[in-house]
């Protein structure tokens, strides 16, 4: 379908171009994140896996005090014993050391999704001051017809919204396409941007809104998410008969998985499995300096990119939509434009970031010295694309501009090039692999440290429950 | 030996099947969206028609002398209603939207005359009334938009080959597009 042409401007790129365009680089990015999150999950999974044979071999043990249950001790010692170690296949021991631990990340992962997709950042929004608009006044009347009118554009049910009554112009969108395209979708609008923008602008951001649910954006940043947050709890899992913080967490999380949260309680679960951090005792704190250490650096160079670039490629995803549900990129644009000239910033609403239009905290800084969501799970790069990439984006679906603006393809000389691939180049190269090298040895460190642990206590008790061999 | 023949022509034809299947289910689905498409623009139609009886009693409170073209718009609505309860059996979209047309330009003549006359921004009912005739009339427009989106996408998935040969074995027909015609309220201000 061809999009209007502005009178004497350059022909307005098709949005729905744009939209293959987008998603196709959202999805390639997506792919880049997977790979690197599973790698950075394999030292992980390693470490663990010390602890979840442990873990599985008490479980049989105790169990044969109630009923017998074979010996997995025995049953190994018995397949092993009888031929030379050398012969033991090299690709068996390695997923015997690797396979507990990827499997109890990958289970706990999948469970962590169904629980941040059942509550999640929808949790963390309804922590700010809200309520239903009032039908009364006219511009909160006005906001539920425009609402109405995009999902009227998109083709789906008209979703519940929210006015947020926090000082700040900005507006979040929670659920939306997860199985069944008729999940249901809260918008939640701050009362300033009602006061500020007229219906024209109003409708743009929410038409930004209403493009990220039906595109299923929030599935995607909880999908991420999970995997910081299962390495959370599966720590959490290994330190609760010591650690009284892990065994509030997983109460915390119980709690929103049974559905008897509240939303305070919901979000600080949310906080607690994305940032935990627990440790007694030396093997507990040498895997958590250990856990750390991998996570920073992984994140600093890896995962912070991986995480960052399909997320941004959402967002010009959504506005590119938001041109298609409207019609009129000009008023998408002035919208954003608008609302990015105001004040963006809202307090309480950093950890929800995905879900807003704009960046709630647009200078990388938490307000009131609440904890960031980035921080605390280590990412360097921002997830919110600059404001001005996205203008730029918009213009030139309004035809205004043609061309990429000249200050990004300033011409680089011979000279720079060569520089930049001969110097910088190698020293990236060995920066990355020197970290790389720090976390193998940390990792290989703390498995035998861990490994030493667990054969000294698993193998004391497998001793008294089972009697000696 | 013979296993082997068996399955050089077993094997094709399965994979020729499964094709067939699948290009029939996304015709299938493609179609669904459009009914789906369609039963959102008779929801909105049939909120427009709900919000004209509430519009005339208010506009005839404030300003009676418009009395010529609020009969213009109880006729029209009728008329409109009519066609509505008589789609489900007999009337295509593209008929429904000639229905339609009367009430259209019935709401855009009264609100045309309303926005003009003295005395509006005090009246708090009618501007309400206006501000819910501008979305109405807003749905139904974006309603249409994503109708005809759903068809274009309907009208290039029974155009391609392959999915156009499976598309004419099932009676897969092209639908056309959707011009309907809208009023252009005023906004109030």
């Amino acid at each position: 379908m061809a999009t209007q042409t502005p009178p004497g401007g350059a022909s307005p790129q098709d949005f729905f171009a744009a939209q293959r365009r987008h998603r196709r680089a959202a999805r390639a990015y997506s792919t880049l994140a997977t790979f690197v999150v599973v790698a950075q999950s394999v030292p992980a999974a390693v470490m663990i896996s010390p602890l979840a044979i442990g873990l599985l071999v008490l479980t049989t043990d105790l169990a044969s005090l109630v009923r017998p249950v074979p010996d997995l001790v025995r049953i190994t010692q018995d397949r092993l014993g009888h031929r030379p170690v050398a012969t033991v296949d090299g690709l068996l021991a390695v997923l015997v050391v690797v396979a507990p631990g990827c499997l109890l990340v990958a289970s706990t992962w999948w469970l962590t999704l169904r629980v941040l997709l059942r509550r999640g950042f929808g949790a963390a929004v309804r922590t700010l001051p809200h309520r239903h608009p009032d039908p009364r006044d006219p511009q909160e009347h006005q906001l539920v017809n425009v609402v109405a009118e995009m999902a009227a554009a998109a083709g789906i049910a008209v979703p519940e919204v929210l006015v947020l009554d926090v000082p700040g112009h900005n507006l979040a969108v929670v659920g939306g396409r997860w199985r069944r395209p008729e999940d249901p979708i809260t918008i939640a609008v701050s009362r300033d941007v009602l006061v500020d923008l007229d219906r024209d602008g109003t409708t743009g951001v929410v038409a930004i809104a209403v493009s990220s649910a039906v595109n299923g954006d929030l599935r995607m940043a909880h999908t991420l998410c999970a995997v910081q947050a299962a390495y959370g709890i599966a720590v959490a899992v290994f330190l609760a008969p010591v650690d009284a913080r892990a065994r509030r967490l997983l109460r915390r999380l119980a709690a929103v998985a049974r559905g008897t949260a509240s939303p305070e309680q919901e979000k600080a679960a949310v906080e607690g499995a994305l940032s935990f951090e627990g440790g007694n005792g030396v093997a507990a704190s040498l895997a958590f300096l250990t856990w750390r250490l991998n996570f920073w650096i992984t994140n600093l160079i890896l995962v912070g990119p991986a995480l960052a670039l399909p997320w941004r490629a959402r967002r010009y995803l959504a506005d590119s939509t938001a041109v298609q549900l409207t019609r009129q990129p000009q008023i998408v644009l002035d919208g954003l434009q608008r609302l990015a000239g105001l004040t963006p910033r809202l307090p309480g609403a950093s950890y929800a970031a995905s879900c807003f239009v704009l960046d709630p905290s647009p200078d990388g800084r938490p307000a009131d010295g609440e904890p960031d969501l980035a921080q605390e799970v280590g990412l360097a790069v921002a997830v919110h694309p600059p404001i001005g990439r996205r203008l730029e984006r918009l213009d030139r679906l309004a035809g205004r501009t043609s061309e990429r603006s000249p200050a990004r393809h300033r011409p680089r000389g011979v000279l720079a090039a060569l520089v930049l691939s001969l110097v910088l180049v190698p020293l990236a190269v060995l920066f990355v692999a020197v970290l790389l090298a720090l976390v193998l040895t940390c990792v290989l460190l703390a498995v035998t440290v861990l490994g030493l642990g667990v054969l000294i206590v698993v193998g004391s008790l497998h001793a008294v429950l089972r009697g000696p061999a | 030996m013979t296993s082997a023949a068996t399955w050089t022509w077993l094997g094709p034809l399965a994979a020729l099947l499964i094709a067939v299947a699948l290009a029939h289910n996304r015709l299938l689905r493609r179609r669904q969206l459009l009914e789906r498409a369609w039963a959102q623009i008779d929801v909105q139609l049939a909120r427009r028609h709900d919000l004209v009886p509430e519009l005339v009693a208010a506009v005839q409170a404030q300003f009676g002398h418009e009395r010529t073209t609020l009969e213009q718009l109880a006729a029209a609505r009728t008329s409109a209603r009519a066609a509505q309860a008589a789609r489900t059996a007999h009337l295509t979209p593209p008929e429904r939207a000639v229905a339609e047309v009367g009430l259209s330009q019935a709401l855009g003549t009264l609100s045309a005359r309303v926005g003009a006359l003295p005395g509006l921004p005090s009246s708090h009912a009618v501007r309400r009334l206006l501000e819910d005739l501008v979305s109405t009339e807003n749905r139904i427009a974006f309603a249409r938009q994503h109708y005809n989106d759903t068809v274009l996408a309907y009208r290039e998935a029974c155009g391609r080959f392959p999915t156009a040969v499976v598309a004419r074995a099932f009676r897969f027909r092209p639908v056309p597009f959707l011009d309907l015609p809208l009023s252009s309220p005023q906004q109030p201000g």
